[in-house]
Formats: structure tokens, C-alpha cells, sequence
């Protein structure tokens, strides 16, 4: 049953085009940051030809203020793109489950407060709320995965709540109090299971919000300043003067189309995997 | 009547407000789904509980599962009361009281082996137990409900079994923790006629075998008077008629029980005499009477009925009835309402 379960999420998955490019992109993504030190033809940490290099045959996209190579800095980039914004939708979507389920599960109360909580995380207007908290605890690779941890955990907690309320009406968790099973283990071994894949589309959306959100925080200048993520070369290259001179052309435009397409094939994912989960938006095929 | 009383519940009453009116002017009415019911069950007993959809039941035995809190009286079992009991002295008395859920294909989470379905309970209640003697314990119960050999069905998963394979599943779960009492809600309504008898008599058996005390709750008289020793006829939250099963089928004094019984006995003779038996009409438990509950559809009824509740009275030493008619009932039904109508 399992294994028949997720050959038709596949199925489905497959079946829609829009969810295979997406899954695609990520593929490809994923091969260039892991083998991003086979791609890349210089480091990128070094100074390797004169500063502001227009493109030539040995640097495909030119240099940097300081003569780095920024297709070797690009291939690198999505390292830490990609791992900020799998790490922070980790978080966010754990973070999101607990409060689902806590809220879903108790009601009353608890369910109240939660909901609050996660209506105050909605509204705060985020991006001054995260210059804010980047630049109060200081930029660096882990401040910057828990500052948008801390916003985006709240819709997804959200929807899984919704899903929870859901799942406690069924027979074997009313069975299950019946018995005496305790309240922590019903949540682990009742409805846990029933969240997991509303979650994990949950968790693609969060992704690419996160790798946005980065993204700006790196442009602004408060993202670390020793790892070059795309949102860092941005920020140099804005902080440079890229912007105004034809430099744009292979400084800015690069790492912008980049970051574009990492978020639109998460974004592609994630639809299509809501799809899968939420029935009623399946198209009749 | 000489066993001692295992489980004994006293004007037990739920109510659910329902709002209405508009922002300005919010109405709020108490809605009884049961209202004063107070019955007990000895020890070795099979109480049957029976009355149409929305009697209240279900709502009766979910408070006494604790699935639900209760709005106003008492629970003892073992002469414990379970109101207001805390979660934790609640989960202890769990041990010792399961449920029979109606809808077996609901109650068994689907993602979860049979196997570890039933060692929910023990994982729950026997933390001492190693895994081996767990899993002992699950194999016997499995063959003591006959699904043998149980090697065969304790690494399925619930779908992989028919309708009445899962109930039975769902039984041996009820009882694998050796429990003193179980609650069964309507286990084979949604089942198969052709399984049912299995299932009851499964029930019957375990029964012997363990010395169970049941509470049964059904829609379906025919399943009653096969199943319990007493039987309690509920009607809109009230008990109106309890007694011995051969009592009610032979001698229903209440007239709901009364069209009751002739259904099952005699549907021709019923659907002829539907008149004098009963008044047409849906249940309607939202209208307030400050009478007997059943007067609206009553085919005799007396100026008393419209004003006061009749309450439970005994009228011999097994059967107890909540009708004022009953006093001259020893006239014949159809002389009486052209009496008084």
C-alpha cells in the first residue's frame, strides 16, 4: 500500500508538466551545488585576473571589484542559496508542526493563544521586522536561517492546524483516547502521519520564500559578509556601481536570472504537490 | 439481581447550546441530547441500549467512555465516579473499560499494521512488558477471535481486510487488556448482514470466556433481544421503558416500544395499525414540551402528557416504564384513545 501510495504521487507528480520542470530545475540546481568545485574553473575566494574584467574567454562573466571570478562565485552561490533555504524551510516547517498539531490537537485555549501568536507573526509587516532582527543580531550564516525561520513558520502552521482538525475526528484517534493512549503519542502516531505530506509541500513553498528573503537581506548587506551567496554579489555589485555601467549585463543579470529560476522551480514544485495533496484541485485528466 | 453493580450511572445529562438570533440579539437554547438518564449494569451483564438515530445513545456512552464531558450527574464504576476524575486516574480506569467503535472502517488507522493496532492498548497500559511477551499476547488475541492462523493477518494493513475481519480486529483491540467492561456502539450496524452473526456471537463467546460486563448500544431490536439481558429503550435523551429482554419483546409497555416491537415482530400487522400505533413525524428535539417527549407523536395521549414528564417508575421487579398512561394501560390500547381523545 505504501509503495502504491507514492508510485501515484509520482504518477500524478509526473503527469503534470509544470510540476516536472519544476522538479527539474531543482535537479539541476542540485547537481551544480554539489559538484560546484568540479564546475567552477577558478576559486572563487581568490583573486585570479584584474579587477572589473569585462567578459573574456578565461572569465566567461567577467571579474569582480577585486578580481574574482563570478561564474565560479555564481556555481558557489547556489550552495548557500540552496542550503539557507532548505535548512530555514526545515525549521520553519518542524516549528509549523508542532504548533499545528498542539493547537489542532487541544483546541480551546491552547488553540486561542497559538492562533494569535500566529496571527501576530502574519501581519508584523516582515521586511522591516527582519532588517530589524538582521541587524540586530548581527549577519552571519546561522542568524540569517534563524531570522527567517522565525517568520515563516506561521502559515505553515496554519494550514497544518486546519489539517489537524481534520484528523482528530477520525475513528482511531477517538479510538485511541478510548484506550488511554497519551495525548503526545496520538499526535506522534495518529495524526503526525496524516500532516507529513501537506507539510512537505508545505516545506517547497517555505523554501522558496526562504532563498527570496535571503536573497534581499544579502542585497541589503546584512547577510554574511564571508559567504557569497547570490544575494551577497548583488550587494557588491550594487555597492560597486554594477548598476549604472554596462558591467550589469554580466555582474547583475546573472545572479538575478538565478535566483528567479531556483524560486520559480520551487515554487512549480510546491503547486504541484499541493495538487497531489489536496484532491479538489486535481484537474480531471 | 444478587450480583453486585459494576457500572452505575445517575442523571446523567448533556446539553449543547445552540445560538441563534442575530449579533444584536444572540438567542441561546439548551438542547438536551440526554437528558436524566440513570440506569446501572451488574456484573456479567449485557445492557442493551436501543432507540432511533439522535436519541442520544451514542452521546450516552461517549460520556461514559469519557470521550466527552457530561453537563450534569454521575458515572460510577466500581464505584469510582468518573466525573471530574483527572486525566491521569482516567487513563487508569481506560484499563479496565473499552470500546467497540461502529464503523470499523474508521477505526483502524489505515496506515498502521494490524500488528501494531493492537499493541496500542498494551503499549499504553503495560510498559513492564517486553516486546516478545507483547507480541504473544497480540498472537493469542488474534486466534481468541479467530482469525487464524494470525501470522497471516497481523502484518496487513487494515484495508487488506473485509468488513467484518476489521470489527473483529477492532474487538480484539477492545479486549486484549482483558478489560471488565466494554462498550460496544453499534459494532455491526455497518456490516454485512451476512457477517453479523458472527460478529455477535464472537461477542457472546468472549463473553463466556472472560466474564465481560456490556454495554450495547443498537438501533436494531432484533440484535438486542439476540444480544442482552435487559434492554433500555431510549427516546429523544430519555430512558422511557427498561427491563428484561423477554419482558419488553413479550409485554412492551410504553407505547414507543410498543411500535417498537410490532415492527420487528409483525411489519404487515404494523403497517395496518400504523394509526393506533404511532403518529406520523420526524423528531423534532429542538421544540420544547414541558410534557413527555414522546406526546407529539403519541397515539393516546392525556392532558397530563402536555404538562409534566413522567419519570421512571417501576412496575414490577424487572421492568420500569416513564409513560402516564401506564396506570390504566390494563385497558386494551384502541379503547383507551377513543376515550379520552
Amino acid at each position: 500500500m505504501k509503495s502504491n501510495r507514492w508510485g501515484y504521487y509520482w504518477k500524478t507528480l509526473s503527469s503534470s508538466k509544470l510540476g516536472l520542470f519544476g522538479l527539474s530545475i531543482l535537479c539541476l540546481f542540485l547537481i551544480i551545488a554539489l559538484f560546484a568545485p568540479l564546475l567552477a574553473p577558478f576559486n572563487p575566494m581568490e583573486r585570479v585576473g584584474q579587477p572589473f574584467g569585462e567578459p573574456s574567454s578565461t572569465f566567461l562573466l567577467g571579474t569582480n571589484d577585486v578580481g574574482q571570478d563570478i561564474l565560479s562565485e555564481l556555481i558557489y552561490g547556489s550552495r548557500i542559496s540552496l542550503m539557507i533555504g532548505v535548512i530555514a524551510a526545515l525549521i520553519s516547517i518542524v516549528l509549523g508542526i508542532i504548533v499545528g498539531i498542539v493547537a489542532g490537537y487541544y483546541g480551546g485555549k491552547v488553540d486561542n493563544f497559538l492562533m494569535r501568536v500566529v496571527d501576530l507573526v502574519l501581519v508584523v509587516p516582515f521586511l522591516p521586522l527582519m532588517i530589524l532582527l538582521a541587524a540586530f543580531i548581527g549577519p552571519s550564516f546561522w542568524n540569517i536561517i534563524l531570522v527567517i525561520s522565525l517568520i515563516s513558520w506561521a502559515s505553515p502552521a496554519r494550514v497544518i492546524r486546519s489539517q489537524v482538525l481534520n484528523l482528530k475526528t477520525k475513528g482511531y484517534v477517538e479510538a485511541a483516547k478510548s484506550i488511554g493512549t497519551k495525548a503526545s503519542t496520538i499526535m506522534l502516531k495518529h495524526i503526525m502521519p496524516g500532516v507529513i505530506p501537506i507539510a512537505l509541500s508545505q516545506f517547497v513553498m517555505a523554501a522558496s520564500s526562504a532563498i527570496l528573503i535571503e536573497a534581499s537581506l544579502s542585497f541589503l548587506g546584512l547577510g554574511d559578509p564571508f559567504v557569497k551567496s547570490w544575494g551577497t554579489i548583488l550587494y557588491y555589485a550594487q555597492a560597486r556601481g554594477a548598476f549604472l555601467t554596462e558591467a550589469w549585463l554580466w555582474w547583475v543579470l546573472p545572479p538575478g536570472l538565478l535566483i528567479t529560476t531556483l524560486v520559480i522551480g520551487f515554487a512549480f514544485t510546491g503547486y504541484s504537490l499541493e495538487e497531489i495533496m489536496n484532491p479538489r484541485l486535481r484537474k480531471e485528466r | 439481581m444478587s450480583l453486585p453493580t459494576l457500572l452505575e450511572v445517575v442523571n446523567l445529562k448533556k446539553t449543547f447550546v445552540r445560538r441563534s438570533g442575530s449579533f444584536l440579539k444572540p438567542k441561546k437554547t439548551d438542547v438536551y441530547a440526554v437528558n436524566n438518564v440513570s440506569f446501572s449494569i451488574e456484573k456479567g451483564e449485557i445492557l442493551g441500549i436501543i432507540g432511533e438515530s439522535g436519541c442520544g445513545k451514542t452521546t450516552t456512552v461517549r460520556m461514559i467512555m469519557r470521550l466527552m464531558n457530561e453537563s450534569n450527574g454521575k458515572i460510577l464504576f466500581n464505584g469510582q465516579n468518573l466525573c471530574g476524575l483527572s486525566d491521569e486516574k482516567t487513563t487508569k480506569v481506560r484499563k479496565d473499560m473499552q470500546m467497540i467503535f461502529q464503523d470499523p472502517y474508521d477505526t483502524l488507522n489505515p496506515g498502521m499494521r494490524i500488528v501494531d493496532i493492537l499493541m496500542e492498548p498494551l503499549h499504553a497500559h503495560k510498559p513492564n512488558m517486553t516486546k516478545e511477551e507483547k507480541y504473544q499476547k497480540v498472537k493469542e488475541t488474534t486466534e481468541a477471535i479467530e482469525l487464524i492462523p494470525a501470522e497471516d493477518f497481523l502484518n496487513r494493513f487494515p484495508h487488506q481486510l473485509s468488513g467484518g475481519q476489521r470489527q473483529r480486529i477492532a474487538i480484539a483491540r477492545a479486549v486484549i487488556l482483558e478489560p471488565s467492561f466494554i462498550a460496544a456502539d453499534e459494532p455491526t450496524s455497518m456490516l454485512d448482514v451476512s457477517v453479523r452473526a458472527g460478529i455477535l456471537n464472537l461477542l457472546l463467546d468472549l463473553r463466556e470466556k472472560m466474564g465481560l460486563t456490556m454495554l450495547f448500544i443498537t438501533h436494531d431490536l432484533s440484535t438486542a433481544s439476540y444480544m442482552c439481558d435487559r434492554i433500555a429503550v431510549m427516546y429523544q435523551g430519555s430512558i422511557v421503558e427498561i427491563g428484561e429482554t423477554q419482558k419488553i419483546i413479550d409485554f412492551p409497555t410504553h407505547p414507543y416500544t410498543k411500535a417498537l416491537v410490532s415492527v420487528v415482530k409483525d411489519l404487515n400487522s404494523f403497517i395496518e395499525n400504523r394509526e393506533t400505533m404511532i403518529l406520523d413525524g420526524e423528531v423534532d428535539s429542538t421544540k420544547k414540551t414541558l410534557g413527555c417527549a414522546f406526546v407529539s407523536r403519541c397515539p393516546h395521549q392525556e392532558a397530563v402528557c402536555h404538562n409534566v414528564v413522567p419519570s421512571l417508575e417501576q412496575i414490577d421487579k424487572v421492568q420500569s416504564v416513564a409513560c402516564h398512561c401506564f396506570g390504566s394501560s390494563k385497558m386494551g390500547i384502541s379503547e383507551r384513545s377513543g376515550a379520552l381523545v
